[in-house]
């Protein structure tokens, strides 16, 4: 399996440095060709962009225009205003302006290309600095447009497609986690909380690329944003069962010994069928019959939760069994939305 | 627009001040200054007080050692071909070499960056190799005034900004037990994953305690989400688990 995932990934990464490599090597022989003013900072722009997947690189690409936009104000106040200041009290006013007007704009790292432009006009080309400020952020914006394009119309790397199949990874990483919870299968090792570390850091990498989706599907004018929003319900609920899964772990339900109670659950049904749903999300099978399943599943805890409860059970001093059940309904109620996304697809 | 938050100010004016310093030496070295690239000086400067020291660290290294490696492969390559096409092999040879070696994306990018412009700019062209080092040793300059304007200013260390962030988290999920405007159970999520960030950064400054600090933490955060989840007559369980383990922390500060 580590083989099937590992040889398109490498190939395909050899594959985008080839197209950027032939990519950079003519615009530079264009610029050059065409003599165009500050024509570097297309090039460099164009590599910004390329550099990542579609979706990251038009992040990237945003954050280096408006830097070099904010670079422009910045020496525009810098060396209009302060004429007559001494140039180190030029530079000072240019890069705590840069700074302030990037985290006004929410830039989280384009302020340093609007640092360089601070410095570059003020010292570089102090004499033509309006020259070099200006086409320099033509040329960036020009670059930026040329790179989103290219990297959207040639050997294009979605966001989404990496997105998914690291989500698909994190879902089979689950299932194999739930199902080692079963009562059923011989007695086997449980995991330790540092696979569950793992686990968290996958869904929190997922969580953190979510804009690069959402930019991508803005490039690709995809006017409903259904990826999106399966993404993010698919992390959500995915984040219910992992944590109900880990609190399950902890609280040993595969123990050797079960109590009567935890016995006549229905725990070992839900184990299977929980792993189905994930299993069938990551690998894209479809699934039949398994929400009436989950729904009975769902309906047998909760009468025996509620029978418990009448019998005296109290909550706020709760015995194991009970917290058991807890998770075991909300590993329910997880499970049961994933399949209602599976189910969309 | 946001308004920027009072951290975010300090920044601003720490960056002037370190290129205050950097423009201060680069009139210093005198009028011949650019023929030796000088301005890069200010480019270090303008490149570091990242938000956190560690960030800072980070993207100096990766300048510096993507500048070196870019400007090794590239020069070297200039020898056999230096017209537009080298600037598409200089970057093959720089991302399949730099794989092979184990840079970060970062490193690699600043060296595809060096590729660019010291085939793309004629005057860096005709430089070559003294371009590297100009470019590299004004960097170093630059980046090192940033970092000593970054420690001699508002430094807070590492274990200062895990203890803030402990802090917050500890009112988050107060506000969660005691039926607030708390967080939701995403934002509590993320909130926890960014306080795990920063312990990872503290690990070397780790008190003794912060080992059973750490768990008590983290079985409160799991009852405080778990407890937004679970249907409703279950809730108490949770609201209980994640109080207990927020007063066994109160104690653990007492004692």
């Amino acid at each position: 399996m580590t083989l099937k995932i590992q040889r398109p990934k490498r190939a395909s990464r050899q594959a985008v440095i080839a197209r950027n490599g032939v990519v950079l090597a003519l615009l530079v022989g264009a610029i050059q060709f065409l003599q165009l003013p500050e024509g570097l900072f297309l090039a460099l722009a164009v590599l910004t962009v390329v550099e990542s997947n579609l979706g990251g690189g038009a992040i990237a690409g945003r954050e280096r225009l408006l830097g070099s936009l904010i670079g422009l104000l910045a020496v525009v106040i810098a060396s209009g205003a302060l004429q007559a200041a001494p140039q180190p009290l030029q530079v000072f006013s240019g890069l705590t302006l840069v700074r302030w007007f990037g985290f006004a704009s929410g830039l989280s790292s384009g302020y340093v290309v609007g640092g360089h432009m601070v410095a570059g006009s003020l010292l570089h080309d102090s004499a033509h600095w309006w020259h070099y400020a200006f086409w320099r952020t033509v040329m960036t914006l020009i670059g930026v447009l040329i790179g989103v394009m290219l990297s959207r119309q040639i050997y294009s790397q979605r966001a989404t497609s990496d997105w998914e199949d690291r989500c698909n990874l994190w879902l089979l990483a689950l299932a194999a986690a739930l199902l080692k919870l079963s009562p059923s299968r011989s007695p086997s090792m449980p995991d330790t909380p540092q696979v569950f570390e793992r686990l968290r850091d996958q869904r929190n990498q997922l969580r953190q690329a979510l804009p690069q989706l959402l930019v991508e599907q803005s490039v690709l004018e995809v006017h409903n944003n259904t990826t999106l929003l399966r993404a993010q319900i698919l992390l959500q609920h995915g984040s219910t069962a992992l944590s109900c899964v880990r609190d399950l772990t902890a609280l040993e339900l595969n123990s050797e010994q079960p109590s009567s109670w935890l016995a006549a659950l229905p725990v070992d049904e839900l184990i299977q069928e929980g792993a189905h749903v994930l299993k069938s999300l990551a690998e894209g099978h479809p699934l039949e019959l398994v929400m009436e399943q989950l729904q009975r599943i769902h309906a047998r805890i909760e009468a025996r939760v509620a029978e418990h409860l009448s019998q005296g059970a109290d909550p706020l001093r709760p015995d194991r069994t009970l917290v058991i059940a807890s998770r075991l309904l909300l590993l329910c109620d997880a499970l049961t939305e994933l399949h209602a996304v599976s189910a969309a697809r | 627009m946001k308004s920027p938050t009072s951290g975010q100010l300090r920044n601003a004016l720490q960056v002037g001040f370190a290129g205050f310093l950097a423009a201060g030496i680069y009139e210093l070295v005198g009028s011949d200054v650019n023929s030796i690239d000088g301005f890069y000086l200010v480019y270090g400067a303008a490149r570091s007080l990242l938000p956190t020291p560690e960030a800072s660290w980070a993207a100096a290294q990766a300048r510096v050692v993507g500048t070196v490696f870019g400007g090794v492969v590239v020069t070297l390559l200039m020898l056999v071909l230096d017209n537009w096409l080298a600037v598409g092999v200089g970057y093959v040879l720089i991302q399949l070499l730099g794989w092979r070696l184990g840079l970060s994306a970062a490193a690699l990018m600043n060296a595809s960056v060096i590729a660019v412009m010291l085939l793309a700019v004629p005057v860096y062209r005709q430089e070559g190799g003294w371009y590297v080092l100009y470019r590299t040793l004004w960097h170093l300059i630059g980046l090192a005034i940033g970092m000593l304007v970054e420690r001699l200013f508002w430094y807070r260390s590492a274990l200062e900004r895990l203890q803030q962030s402990e802090g917050d988290l500890i009112h988050s999920l107060n506000q969660c037990c005691n039926g607030g405007h708390g967080r939701s159970a995403e934002q509590l999520i993320e909130q926890y994953a960014c306080h795990c960030q920063m312990r990872q950064i503290a690990l070397a400054h780790r008190e003794q305690n912060h080992l059973q600090r750490d768990q008590l933490i983290e079985q409160a955060l799991c009852h405080a989400v778990a407890m937004q989840r679970v249907p409703e007559g279950l809730r108490l369980i949770d609201q209980e688990a994640c109080l207990a383990a927020l007063m066994e922390l109160q104690a653990l500060d007492r004692s």
